[in-house]
């Protein structure tokens, strides 16, 4: 498999005039072309910055403060404006976490299709209907909404307009920050089999950003779960789902219910995330971790172990194993 | 279509209210048009000159309420408002039929100018906030706006017509030039209108450069605005076919709202150039307590906002989708 995305050392935030939120933190992964990524994590742990910050929408006060996005061999932090716009849509898409409001209200679906596929191609009129037309039946929305408003659509419909957005110029790589938080859970596994479906179709690569870890299991190929603006662990979703290293991400696994078996008992993860205005000397998840080494974790900032091929972890109970498969 | 029908009843409804009122309000206030013309005369009329008089403005004591308020109605609908005090013996609709052509023109036009230059200047100032320009212009669009406009009209007058004369002082055209539809006309009244007409853009541009920005501001930080930059199209189309075209909806009614109240003038700009509009006139007829005047043109004015009103809600169907099904 070709890469696709490598983002390294990334750091990004927002300036305010008193202080400075650092929401993602050195964050380092790869993406394979093709390959559906999962990012997970709960709100605030910079999930969204990190999404917006790589394709290069983190407005003012948001700001990319460090680090190295390579897409399909181009530096995109390093990029002028307008060639980075014209990589736009044609070489990666974004879907938005408020996708219900993305819709310009007070222009047809239709003019709002065609712009983007005709500013970077140059597709004659009487293809785009053609084109639009064949999108919205890839997502199981009538045809005759081209004509429609975007509130005359419901929620699940819209978002799946903005899905055939996406997909309209065949992308690279779809960026899906939360696309389905707002709607509820039997249209979200169906919009979610519908994607996976479509990416299969056409081989694009995906990022999925989610705080539902849940959603995540069953569908994506890697899962890279996220705490305080750092990743803390990443690996192939079933090695993830059989055994999460990283305490936090066995609190999250263990925060929703199995479908069958007993009913159990759920776990939360006591606590709150860390305050990001400031630097946390040793590891993020200290003040919440259960099987936290006092003297250890609370000091150094822990590294990232791998444990098996393409499982890594950054947790201090693992440093031994580290240790010595380095041996 | 049924949005239309809903926007007919309501525009007829009012306008029949506003009418009565406007029928009742004068009937309330102590003295009549015809007391207040007899007074003018010294005593000097006879009865039945008198009697005449109040026949002539409708205000016939002996008959009851309801007849009169019928004869109002059917004078009205046939456009009879009586005839003027203050410009005695003329009738009050060839005063007004003199009158709304100048403040249409002079009013209408800086309204319609205003607008657009302080709308403009909303979308660029608010899309280029951080520039050096927008610092720039909006504090002296926030400062001349601020001014009061009928002072601004006397400084500007003074300045440009008095002192240096480089424009006329009074009037709407110069009197040395032939009537009729000719070029000298044409440029003469242009060259009149130009102070009085600067003085309404240059004071009202601000409130709508303000609006217009505030509006744009907020739309920006919409999610649509953000999605429109991540399909990767031009900023031109982001800032007009998303931003702006959410932008100018709440800045639309205001303009249909001014456009209204063009009929009433520019009051105190007409009076300090001796603009003969219905600013002028209505200043003239509350001067000589002219009540069939008066009255004739406040009904003009609450038909003329009633008007674009209506039509205002009529075309914020076709700019606002949502509002034509009725839904959010």
């Amino acid at each position: 498999m070709k890469t696709l995305l490598k983002v390294k050392d990334f750091n990004a935030g927002y300036v305010l005039t008193s202080q400075r939120i650092h929401a993602v933190k050195n964050v380092t992964f790869k993406l394979d072309n093709g390959e559906f990524l999962g990012i997970a994590g709960e709100s605030g742990c910079g999930k969204s910055t990190l999404a917006l910050g790589i394709a290069g929408l983190l407005n003012p006060p948001g700001e990319v403060f460090s680090g190295e996005v390579e897409f399909d061999g181009k530096n995109l932090l390093k990029m002028k404006n307008d060639s980075l716009r014209k990589l736009r849509w044609k070489e990666f898409s974004i879907v938005f976490q408020s996708s219900m409001n993305v819709l310009n209200p007070v222009i047809k679906i239709k003019s709002q299709m065609f712009d983007a596929i005709q500013y970077h191609t140059n597709m004659p009129s009487n293809h785009l209907e053609e084109r639009a037309k064949e999108l919205l039946e890839l997502v199981n929305v009538s045809p005759k909404y081209l004509e429609a408003y975007p509130h005359q659509l419901s929620g699940g419909m819209k978002q799946r307009v903005v899905i055939a957005m996406a997909l309209s110029l065949n992308p690279k790589l779809i960026i899906m920050d939360e696309p389905t938080t707002a709607l509820d859970v039997v249209v979200q596994r169906n919009i979610l089999q519908e994607i996976d479906k479509l990416r299969k179709k056409f081989g694009f690569s995906i990022i999925f950003i989610t705080h539902d870890l849940s959603l995540l299991v069953e569908i994506s190929d890697t899962i890279a779960i996220m705490y305080a603006g750092q990743i803390v662990e990443k690996a192939p979703s079933t090695k993830l789902y059989a055994k999460p290293l990283h305490p936090y991400s066995y609190g999250l696994m263990h925060s929703f219910p199995p479908l069958v078996g007993k009913r159990q008992r759920l776990h939360g993860i006591a606590g709150h995330p860390p305050d990001l205005t400031e630097d946390i000397e040793g590891c993020p998840f200290f003040e919440r971790c259960t099987k936290r080494i006092n003297g250890v974790c609370d000091k150094a900032k822990p590294s990232f172990i791998e444990i098996e091929p393409g499982h890594i972890v950054a947790c201090h109970l693992y440093d031994e194993e580290g240790e010595s498969s380095a041996k | 279509m049924k949005y239309v029908l809903k926007r007919i009843t309501f525009f007829i409804v009012t306008a029949w209210v506003a009418l009565t009122i406007n029928f009742i309000l004068p009937r309330m206030m102590p003295g009549n048009p015809a007391q207040a013309m007899i007074a003018k005369f010294h005593g000097r009329l006879n009865p039945q000159a008198i009697h005449a008089l109040k026949i002539a403005f409708g205000i016939d004591v002996q008959k009851n309420l309801l007849l009169q308020y019928i004869d109002y109605i059917k004078r009205i609908l046939t456009g009879d408002f009586g005839i003027s005090l203050s410009f005695f013996p003329s009738p009050v609709n060839q005063i007004l039929s003199y009158a709304i052509p100048w403040t249409l023109g002079l009013v209408g036009v800086s309204t319609v100018i205003a607008f657009s230059i302080g709308t403009l200047l909303g979308i660029r100032t608010a899309w280029r906030r951080e520039s050096t320009s927008s610092g720039i212009i909006i504090p002296i669009f926030l400062f001349l706006n601020s001014m009061p406009y009928f002072w601004f009209a006397l400084l500007i007058s003074y300045l440009f017509a008095f002192k240096l004369k480089w424009f006329p002082l009074v009037g709407a055209y110069s009197l040395n030039i032939p009537k009729g539809f000719n070029l000298a006309r044409i440029a003469s009244i242009l060259y009149h209108a130009i102070l009085p007409a600067c003085t309404i853009i240059i004071t009202a541009t601000g409130g709508w450069l303000l609006t217009m920005r505030n509006n744009m501001i907020s739309v920006l930080s919409d999610d649509y605005v953000a999605f429109a930059q991540a399909k990767g199209l031009p900023d031109k189309v982001i800032e007009y076919k998303y931003a702006a075209r959410n932008a100018i909806l709440p800045s639309f009614t205001g303009f249909a709202m001014a456009l209204g109240f063009v009929i009433s003038g520019a009051l105190l700009t007409e009076i300090v150039f001796s603009y003969p509009g219905i600013g002028y006139i209505l200043y003239q007829s509350v001067l000589n307590l002219d009540y069939p005047l008066m009255q004739a043109i406040f009904l003009f004015i609450m038909i003329a906002v009633l008007t674009a009103n209506f039509i205002a809600d009529l075309f914020y169907a076709l700019l606002d989708p949502r509002v034509r099904t009725g839904a959010e």
